[in-house]
């Protein structure tokens, strides 16, 4: 049968917000990230060998490298990142490097809104009550937490600074709009 | 006219002017100047009614202290009740108005109730009105009417809040002299400058919150010079300085109103409450959840009124108040003062006030031989000082006209009488001890200032300032520095403390030389003695307490209410325990305080509520792929937990009965398909997975084999069902637990709880797969023929059986197919990566025209599963039904050691044989539906009690079957099958047949066919 | 508003925690419990006013239970230890 279908992203029908001035904030949605989670026992090698990039070991942390990243979770659970369309192979990749592990695809379970621009780190400590100084949350830090009413994984990219959120697929537009609420009055001031 | 301005003097700017109106009329002020201050230049002290009696009243005090000049503020939605006049911010087109009075300020109605104040003391609603019950209703409206502070908003809120998250090493409340050089010295260094000449700034992460829209606190009333610059000036050269630093935030108009556990601070900050509206495009209030390392508390005190007959009349002021009208506003309070001290303060006040130019007369002061410079000062200003006297009566209703002195013992009452229409009054100063009380620290009394100060901190905070009984500005510079640098460091930073600034000596040492006066025992005659101005408590509301036994502190607070509403006892605390402590012959230490509570001052339920107000951002939305179709496409919406569902799809012109019935008999003759994506899944593996299920679960999976489906029930230790779902086997150490849509988050916790705290040696791991696949069941005769034709699997009921699954390409996506049913018809639920489901839902739709293909929503789905007898979790269970309850004991297992629910299945309680057990009911009137949660009794003509014998639980009227269909909970239900039972409502009464929970398709044919 | 110090993620605030109530309450063999046994289990709690052994839930962090030694009057806590561990002495 022909392809008929077509596949939709959880914020498809939102418009990405761009930073005009430079100074407010910047939001677009990552599309089709890979996502897996992965749990259980996993060795920094087999991960190494397979992904080129270290297990994080400590809490609140990442290890990215040129296509992947892997965030700390919890003692036993870990979230891979890698480019689009490619959850298949880095499923298959990780099960066979991580034989002890379950290797669970959640690309489509999450999705990931990009969070940029001076007003970043305001905006979202509107939301989560996790201490978001550079000196306390630095690029390469991630953890789970609370924002607004939901749960997130929080991801700060790089000290510009960029943040990845990944939220359960679902809450992704009201996700979404309370970003847009939240910082409306600010990006309204720039105007 | 602004009579009572004088041409110089304070931190305004004259040279611009504010118009505003206050009851209606237009009036002036300039920048700088609060509502109360720029009333009273123009004359008016008159500014409300009070809360029990309607007294006239006026303005007390300056700041967060006032008890009296509450004011409406704005106009429709965005009206605020119960401002003080003395902290709301003038601005160019404020609308103000007084409260409490009807029709008029000048001419209140409700003032009669002073006229028949006998008629109510303390404890007169408890008394009066609780007999009869009945008669409250009644009285209710009259009270409401009568009693009361300001009235709610009726209109929505127009404004938008904001709540945000912060985090410090060190938090300092209040921006005075000693809070300013905490701030200063845990402060990191500024910008741009190197360690050495900022004498060592330590590094730390400081935030500094103070009420007013200026720092300085007590600087900006006083006339003193600090390194040679005024003082009304200092606080901005240190905002200047902090402002340069990295990591200080200072944030003005910002209270500080509450302090919880673990230095969990909430404070709200007023961003455009100063400025006319829609000036700015910021939130009107950010509610600032601050949780710091360490906490100095340097609030400051608030000057304690004297209690004396008539000491609530308008004009009667504190003396601080006075004062700092006088040099921070330059505002006369009065044209002629007499001033009643019992400390040396009262004589600062009275000298700031004649160099003002109010005309000074007297200073009553109740100790016996005041002396020292302060009073040689006064006297060299030509004002007498009256020693072992005291104020013995007010003259004057809506203004003081003059006071009556006697001698403190009594022995010569109205020794004289003196005209003025201002009465200072100074009876000491209470620390602002809110915060740290509110944090759990104890207070401790300290005699010599007749106050209580806070005691040993109950967290990681220090008391400093006024706030801590210092008085001094040089010992509040200098320890406020040591406050901030060993804040600091306990948060792990070193730093030196910064200079103290010089202090020209014009100021004392702070010392108060106070002698105690609480009240002089007056008769009815001299009036009434207030204590508490905001709630309306007098003297006399105290004795009648102690005659009644209300001794104990916190009984004594409510009965009279001392210390309540909007005003939480600032001015009056210590005056009413000091009182209370009189008349039962006990010290004040002796009957304790109360412990204050959040809020300092009143916090807006917007700033409370912040954007997470209406619609979407009130609670999650959870949406599934597929739901812009469902909207697009007449879906009526139902909440389930958080998830959005369509109800029913109305076609044109439809009823939503009608659209139900509609969709029920679409799926028994055709074909349907719902969203069923918000079922929970949750991905199990491992290789002790099958183990940790069967220990779950009351029904066993060990047995079952890859590609196969099991319906399994899950129970609370106690033998009761808490979860129901469909289980299938991926691969031998692989299943897919499926869950109730509510219950899908609590069923995964409940997993990781046994596993982690009970199991922990199992090889198991769970992760929610809930979102990441979309499932769409499709259900009816022609399904079968619908998905043939979109996959190459074979569906043929001898290669594709009821309860197994399959991997399958459907119309080209990867996904699995279910052969389940939760409606008695042949049925597949068809799961998709969730991107790829509308799409693929479009596809069926397309692809089922030809089946007139229904969408059908969760109502058809309700009716469709009653008719069967499948039961809903939470709906047809209350925590108190076991399987056997359910009839369901075929999903018990008998031969597993153990699972959950077990041993408690065999506890007496759920082994007695007249538990409520689930069956049909149907009624005798085909047409009759039941309401669901009607009560089922055995006699229908019982007399109350009625004696009730169960409950319906679900109840629909069945298209398919063609009359109404119930389910119940019923006594022994199992063994009653074919009673007759009635349904008690309040108008009629249904009868009923008991049968057996299912009405439809007994045997199963359609679901396995 | 307590800010609760998971043995994993570090201090959080309390709202991003479950309390799973008293700890170290054993599960009796239900092959050999007794009707009051099983109650005992099922039902009955310490509620001290006080020191107080409980399980946490980091249900919005890193998803681990721990056990929580907490003070119920004051909010003070006292001590953090694995599920897996038996309450402190020292604390009890």
């Amino acid at each position: 049968m022909a392809e008929a279908w077509q596949r939709q992203s959880p914020l498809a029908r939102r418009s990405p917000m761009d930073d005009d001035t430079g100074a407010g904030l910047a939001m677009t949605e990552r599309e089709f990230l890979a996502k897996i989670t992965v749990r259980g026992k996993v060795a920094d090698d087999a991960i190494r060998d397979a992904l080129g990039i270290a297990l994080p070991g400590e809490p609140n942390t990442a290890c990215s490298g040129k296509d992947h990243a892997i965030l700390w979770l919890g003692p036993d659970e870990w979230l891979v990142v890698g480019p689009p369309d490619t959850e298949k192979e880095l499923v298959s990749t990780l099960a066979t490097a991580l034989p002890d592990a379950a290797v669970i695809d959640v690309t489509e379970g999450y999705a990931t809104i990009r969070l940029g621009g001076p007003l970043a780190r305001e905006v979202l400590s509107m939301g989560t009550p996790l201490d978001l100084h550079p000196r306390e949350f630095a690029a390469g830090a991630a953890t789970r937490t609370l924002f607004a009413r939901t749960t997130v994984i929080l991801h700060k990219i790089s000290d510009d600074p960029v943040f990845d959120i990944h939220v359960e697929r679902s809450q992704a537009e009201y996700l979404w709009t309370w970003l847009e609420t939240a910082s409306r009055p600010y990006r309204d001031a720039l105007r | 006219m602004q009579s009572w301005r004088n041409s110089t003097g304070g931190i305004i700017d004259r040279s611009r002017r504010l118009s505003f109106t206050f009851d209606g009329r237009r009036l002036a002020g300039h920048p700088g100047d609060t509502l109360a201050s720029a009333l009273l230049a123009n004359g008016i002290h008159l500014v409300g009614r009070s809360f029990k009696y309607h007294r006239p009243r006026g303005i007390v005090g300056s700041g967060v202290e006032e008890p009296n000049a509450l004011v409406r503020l704005g106009e429709g939605g965005a009206v605020e009740p119960n401002a003080r006049a003395t902290t709301s911010e003038l601005f160019d087109g404020l609308v103000a108005s007084s409260q409490n009075r009807w029709p008029s300020l000048a001419f209140d109605v409700g003032a009669l109730n002073s006229v028949a104040s006998g008629l109510i003391p303390a404890g007169f609603y408890y008394k009066t009105f609780m007999w009869p019950a009945k008669a409250w209703t009644f009285y209710e409206r009259f009270i409401r009417r009568a009693a009361g502070l300001g009235q709610a908003p009726e209109e929505p809120d127009p404004d938008v809040y904001e709540k945000r998250f912060a985090h410090c090493d060190v938090l300092v409340v209040g921006a005075g002299p000693a809070g300013l050089q905490a701030a200063r010295a845990a402060a990191p260094a500024p910008a741009g400058v190197r360690a050495a000449p900022a004498a060592g700034r330590s590094g730390a992460r400081v935030i500094l919150a103070d009420e007013q829209a200026v720092p300085g606190g007590s600087l900006l009333a006083e006339h003193v010079t600090l390194d040679g610059v005024p003082g009304q000036d200092w606080p901005e050269s240190v905002r200047t300085e902090l402002a340069s630093m990295t990591d200080v935030t200072l944030l003005t108009r910002t209270t500080v109103a509450g302090y919880y556990d673990h230095n969990f601070l909430v404070a709200v900050e007023r961003l455009t409450d100063h400025l006319p509206s829609g000036e700015s495009p910021l939130p009107r209030q950010r509610l600032w959840k601050i949780r710091a390392r360490h906490v100095v508390l340097a609030t400051g005190a608030i000057e304690r009124p004297l209690v004396f007959p008539g000491n609530d009349r308008p004009g009667v002021m504190l003396g601080s108040a006075v004062r700092a009208f006088a040099n921070r506003w330059g505002v006369r309070c009065g044209a002629r003062a007499v001033v009643f001290a019992n400390n040396d303060s009262a004589y600062r006040s009275a000298i700031d006030a004649a160099d003002s130019g109010i005309h000074v007369t007297t200073i009553v002061d109740c100790r016996a031989a005041p002396r020292g410079r302060l009073v040689e000062e006064a006297h060299s200003r030509g004002i007498d000082v009256l020693a072992g006297s005291v104020i013995a009566g007010v003259e004057g209703r809506k203004r003081v006209r003059g006071v009556a002195i006697s001698t403190l013992d009594g022995s010569t009452p109205a020794a004289a009488r003196k005209e003025c229409d201002l009465v200072m009054m100074s009876g000491g100063w209470n620390p602002t001890v809110h915060l740290a009380s509110q944090s759990g620290t104890r207070l401790a009394w300290d005699e010599s200032l007749a106050t209580f100060i806070p005691g040993d901190a109950a967290s990681h905070q220090t008391s400093v300032g006024a706030a801590a009984g210092t008085f001094g500005l040089v010992e509040c510079l200098t320890s406020g520095a040591l406050a901030g640098t060993d804040a600091a460091a306990r948060a792990g930073f070193d730093g030196e403390a910064p200079p103290v600034p010089e202090v020209d000596d014009d100021t004392g040492d702070g010392a108060l030389d106070l002698e105690a006066f609480w009240h002089r025992p007056a008769s009815p005659r001299d009036g009434k003695a207030f204590h508490d101005l905001q709630n309306d408590v007098t003297t006399a509301d105290v004795a009648l307490a102690t005659r009644e036994n209300y001794v104990s502190v916190e009984h004594f607070k409510r009965y009279t209410t001392t210390g309540m509403g909007t005003d939480q006892g600032k001015t009056s605390n210590v005056n009413g325990l000091a009182i209370l402590a009189g008349h039962v012959g006990s010290s004040i230490p002796g009957v304790g305080h109360t412990t204050y509570r959040p809020f300092y001052t009143p916090v807006t339920i917007g700033a409370l509520a912040g954007i997470d107000t209406a619609g979407e951002l009130y609670d999650p939305v959870r949406r599934t792929p597929m739901h812009a179709w469902h909207a697009a496409n007449g879906a009526h919406f139902e909440d389930v937990g958080q998830w959005k569902r369509p109800y029913c799809y109305l076609r044109e012109g439809e009823s939503v009965e009608e659209a139900v019935e509609r969709e029920t008999r679409a799926v028994r003759t055709g074909v349907g398909i719902l969203d069923a994506s918000t079922l929970g899944k949750i991905d199990v593996q491992g290789k002790d997975a099958a183990a940790f299920l069967d220990r779950l679960y009351t029904g066993t999976f060990s047995t079952l084999a890859p590609g196969r489906c099991r319906y399994g029930l899950m129970c609370h230790d106690d033998g009761m069902v808490f979860d129901d779902g469909v289980t299938a086997r991926i691969a031998d150490n692989r299943f897919l637990v499926s869950t109730t849509t509510g219950g899908a988050a609590t069923v995964l916790n409940w997993f990781e709880e046994w596993l982690q705290t009970e199991w922990w040696d199992l090889d198991v791991h769970m992760t929610s797969v809930t979102t990441q696949w979309a499932a769409i069941a499709v259900a009816g005769p022609e399904s079968r023929d619908l998905v043939s034709g979109l996959t190459t699997t074979d569906l043929s009921s001898d290669a594709f059986p009821f309860m197994t699954w399959r991997d399958a390409d459907i119309a080209g996506i990867p996904g699995r197919i279910f052969r389940i049913s939760f409606s008695g018809e042949t049925g597949y639920e068809l799961h998709v990566p969730a991107s790829y489901a509308l799409s693929l839902w479009q596809i069926l739709m397309m692809a089922g025209e030809r089946h007139a293909i229904t969408p059908y929503g969760t109502e058809a789905m309700h009716v469709l599963r009653a008719e069967k007898g499948f039961i809903i979790v939470g709906q047809d269970t209350d925590g108190t039904t076991t399987p056997h309850d359910l009839g369901m004991s075929w999903l018990v297992s008998k031969k597993k050691p153990d699972f959950l629910g077990k041993r408690g299945l065999r506890r007496p309680d759920t082994l007695r044989e007249d538990r409520k057990q689930l069956v049909g009911l149907l009624t005798d009137d085909p047409q009759v539906v039941i309401p669901e949660g009607a009560h089922v009794s055995p006699e229908p003509e019982a007399k109350p009690p009625v004696p009730m014998e169960g409950w319906v639980s679900s109840s629909y009227m069945s298209p398919n079957c063609g009359h109404s269909i119930a389910l119940a909970l019923i006594r022994r239900g199992h063994d009653r099958m074919g009673e007759s039972v009635a349904i008690p409502l309040e108008d009629r009464t249904i009868r009923a047949r008991i049968v057996k929970p299912v009405f439809f398709d007994e045997e199963g044919a359609r679901l396995r066919g | 508003m307590m800010l609760i110090p998971c043995p994993w993620c570090g201090d959080r605030l309390d709202a991003e925690f479950t309390c799973g109530g008293e700890a170290h309450i054993m599960r009796p063999d239900p092959a050999t419990a007794s009707d009051a046994e099983w109650a005992d289990y099922l039902f009955m709690r310490e509620n001290p006013k006080g020191l107080h052994h409980e399980r946490w839930f980091h249900a919005h962090g890193c998803r681990r239970w721990f056990h929580m030694t907490r003070d119920t009057a004051s909010h003070r806590i006292v001590a953090v230890y694995a599920i897996t561990e038996s309450a402190p002495e020292a604390s009890g």
